[in-house]
């Protein structure tokens, strides 16, 4: 049987890894992008915000590769998991509504039917996988489903938006590239610490 | 009990935590200020001409109050010996609602000069902002005050300035901001001694925070500035016609569309541009804009104006910034006219501008030596320019074979046929300007596609030419207009097609209602007056420019001769050098030229004409 993930109550360590850095992010957002110089604020949140949930999704892809399934997920999984998914959700929320005006034909027309439909998808099968984060310590079953789910369309998205179509170098590539090799790291942990067969 | 050590790891987690709730809440409060800071009201289209902000903000409102005081940068701004203000020594004019009070925060609206458009708008970007900046609306350099010899004259908005140095005042200005002695304390302690209105605690906090990022910002952006374009000028040099040709009153508008849109120097360029008059823009009196018709949208011809001045992309998409454009550019279209129209263009309506007669009712002008005059113009510029009936009726154009036409080139040696200065048609990159600006501003999908098709044309052809580095120029080009693809893929609001812009080599033949708002003459001010513009006087291959007066008689600003070792007075004190480039005072020899009308019929013929053009 899966084991149940961790408590619902994060401890003030918890907190201190995710909410304080993430309260602090969300200012150099807010902020930074009045400064930078294409002057632009608008995009440059949307930029931002994105960023932002990478720097939480890494720590929290890694966790779920190398727990999932075999031992409880912990707080510190659900609280960089929801801080990068809040963080998605206000990026999602500038370009869809700031950016493109709530223009959904739009959308599909500037990023094509399968970016477009990809990035929908990511949205709702991310929120609500953390809903139920917070909803249910159990994560077998369609939760576990759902879970997984998310976290590979997650990682799908990270590599494709921020490695495979950026400049080599740039500050996102390098994030993006980062957490793929974090991730690839704790495929390969999960792997060599394989129960042995009985 | 807890080690030291576990004490130390907790209160550290207590203070990020803490700093994270901190930092939520301000991005809070902050986000929640530009909602109320970025609230605006559509302004009407004449309050937009004259007041409204056109993205072109670049200084605190504070600092502009207390910038002319000595302790703060009084000191940058000073040129010549007859040194005054910044306001009267660049040729701002005084606001006509001044109640004489002290210039404060509070007061800007009726005591700033005319043109100074305040907003709560951030400097590049135009997000919202705590504080007032100041930039400039269209009446800044559209606006004039007819002083004469008998005493001030009433402001009128809509003509091109025949004061305003903004050139040099920019320089100026890029020196008082970098100059290292310059701080927020210094801005705010000259600001308090004034006595005005105090400020609260927290606005004094919010408005140190966002001083000290502006000075910060703004040397960087000027720092960088003078490592691409060169060391502003200063002092004396700011009245040097070598160093900083335009003077007043004109601007090197192509030298800033190379640097804005082509992102390049243009140190070259001496392509130099009168402020033109923004009268009757409607489609059917100036169906293109500019001297050389290459824009054919009079929204474009705004905003273009706008962007050359400074004004970036993105902050263009500002939604109060783009009202304004639009409706200061509307209010353009019937500007003058003098019947409201039957079909107005685009809705916009009527805004009378004074006659001659109305100006000058103590010149009065004589109906038979008018009548006389009409008969000599429409000899000899009907064709181009068409006229305005006796009557004073709406401006017609029956018998003008070459109204709304490219004055060419001759083929001979490529000079204008009407021999005019040259320079502002065969300067650098004219050739390529077009498409450098069409591609600024990126359209819809579709759009788009045919804006990349075109950058990838031009580096097609300049590779066939040669011309290696061109290409690599226009493949840059693709890479912006991708990125700001991302920024506005609905297309940004100001997007326009290729045929907008054209690049015909030549003068266009444009009506000349209010001829006695458009002097200085020709498109690049080169002659003073219409006497001389009409050849009945020389015309003076060096005059002083400045703060001129008006001078109704000769129908044009006065303009002193300087002085046999080429100073000028101190209310003039810029010297107009007809041999410099871009400052020929040749050409237009219409009706004829100087020699050839000293007959006292021809004299006769001239004298008419003049009294003739005092009616329109």
């Amino acid at each position: 049987m899966t084991p149940l993930d961790e408590s619902r109550s994060p401890t003030l360590a918890q907190l201190a890894w995710t909410f304080g850095p993430f309260g602090i992010l969300t200012l150099a957002v807010v902020l930074g992008a009045i400064a930078l110089p294409n002057a632009n604020v608008t995009y440059n949140r949307a930029v931002g915000w994105i960023w932002v949930s990478i720097v939480f999704a890494a720590p929290a892809l890694v966790i779920w590769t190398v727990g999932a399934y075999r031992r409880p997920l912990s707080n510190l999984w659900r609280l960089s998991w929801t801080f990068s998914a809040v963080a998605y959700l206000l990026h999602f929320w500038i370009t869809q509504f700031r950016i493109y005006q709530g223009d959904v034909g739009a959308v599909f027309a500037n990023q094509g039917t399968v970016v477009a439909l990809s990035n929908y998808l990511v949205t709702v099968v991310w929120t609500l996988d953390v809903v139920l984060a917070w909803a249910t310590r159990r994560p077998d079953g369609w939760i576990g489903w759902v879970r997984t789910a998310s976290h590979l369309l997650v990682f799908v998205s990270i590599v494709t938006s921020s490695v495979a179509f950026r400049p080599v170098f740039s500050p996102v590539w390098l994030l993006g590239l980062a957490t793929a090799i974090a991730v690839v790291g704790a495929a390969l942990v999960r792997w060599l610490g394989r129960p042995a067969p009985a | 009990m807890a080690r030291p050590l576990d004490k130390l790891i907790r209160w550290g987690q207590i203070v990020v935590v803490g700093l994270g709730a901190i930092g939520i809440l301000l991005a809070l409060l902050w986000l929640n200020g530009e909602r109320r800071w970025g609230r605006w009201e559509p302004l009407s289209d004449r309050d937009a001409f004259v007041h409204g902000a056109l993205g072109l903000e670049i200084v605190p409102l504070k600092y502009v109050i207390v910038m002319g005081e000595d302790d703060v940068s009084g000191s940058f701004f000073r040129r010549g010996e007859g040194y005054r203000s910044w306001i009267d020594d660049y040729g701002f004019l005084p606001n006509p609602d001044s109640t004489g009070a002290t210039l404060c925060l509070e007061t800007a609206a009726t005591e700033a000069p005319v043109g100074v458009a305040v907003s709560h708008h951030l400097p590049a970007s135009a997000s919202p902002s705590p504080i007032p900046f100041v930039g400039f609306s269209c009446a800044a350099c559209h606006s004039v005050k007819l002083d004469t010899t008998d005493g001030p004259g009433p402001v009128l908005y809509g003509p091109g300035s025949i004061s305003l140095d903004l050139i040099a005042w920019g320089d100026a200005l890029k020196n008082a901001v970098s100059d290292p002695n310059l701080t927020v304390k210094k801005i705010q302690d000259a600001y308090d001694e004034l006595g005005c209105e105090e400020q609260g605690f927290v606005e004094k906090m919010l408005e140190t925070a966002v001083l000290n990022l502006w000075l910060t910002g703004l040397r960087g952006v000027f720092l960088d500035g003078t490592k691409r374009f060169g060391l502003p000028y200063a002092g004396d040099e700011l009245l040097d016609p070598h160093l900083v040709p335009p003077g007043p009153s004109r601007t090197r508008p192509f030298r800033s569309i190379v640097r804005v849109a082509m992102e390049m120097p243009g140190a070259t360029n001496r392509a130099l541009s009168k402020v033109p008059a923004a009268f009757e823009q409607n489609h059917l009196m100036r169906d293109r804009s500019q001297y050389d018709g290459s824009i054919g949208d009079y929204v474009v011809r705004s905003l273009i104006a706008a962007y050359t001045s400074g004004a970036q992309v993105p902050a263009l998409a500002n939604p109060a910034i783009e009202h304004n454009v639009r409706a200061s550019a509307r209010h353009t279209l019937y500007l003058g006219s003098v019947s409201e129209p039957a079909d107005p263009q685009d809705g916009a309506t009527r805004t009378p501008v004074p006659t001659f007669a109305e100006s000058f009712p103590g010149v009065p002008i004589d109906p038979a030596l008018a009548a006389a005059g009409l008969e000599v113009y429409m000899l000899y510029c009907n064709d181009c320019h068409g006229y305005r009936p006796l009557d004073g009726g709406e401006w017609r154009w029956d018998g003008a074979r070459w109204f709304h036409q490219v004055s060419w080139l001759d083929p001979a040696d490529g000079t204008p046929t009407i021999d005019t200065d040259g320079e502002r048609i065969h300067f650098r990159y004219n050739d390529v300007l077009t498409l450098a600006m069409q591609t600024a501003f990126p359209g819809d999908v579709e759009q788009r596609k045919a804006q990349l098709d075109a950058l990838k044309a031009a580096q097609e052809r300049a590779v066939a030419d040669g011309k290696g580095m061109e290409a690599a120029l226009w493949k840059s080009f693709e890479k912006r207009l991708d990125t700001r693809r991302r920024m506005f893929p609905l297309g940004h609001p100001f997007y326009f097609g290729p045929e907008v812009l054209r690049d015909d080599k030549g003068y266009y033949n444009n009506p000349i209602p209010r001829a006695y708002l458009r002097s200085p003459y020709l498109h690049h001010g080169a002659v003073p007056n219409m006497r001389q513009l009409i050849n009945l006087d020389p015309r003076p291959e060096r005059f002083c420019r400045g703060r001129n007066l008006y001078d109704p008689g000769s129908m044009g600003i006065v303009a002193p001769a300087p002085d046999p070792a080429g100073r000028c007075p101190d209310e003039t004190p810029f010297l107009y050098d007809g041999s410099l480039p871009g400052n020929s005072v040749r050409g237009h020899d219409f009706p004829w030229p100087y020699e050839e009308g000293r007959s006292p019929e021809r004299t006769r013929q001239l004298e008419a004409l003049l009294e003739y053009l005092r009616t329109v």
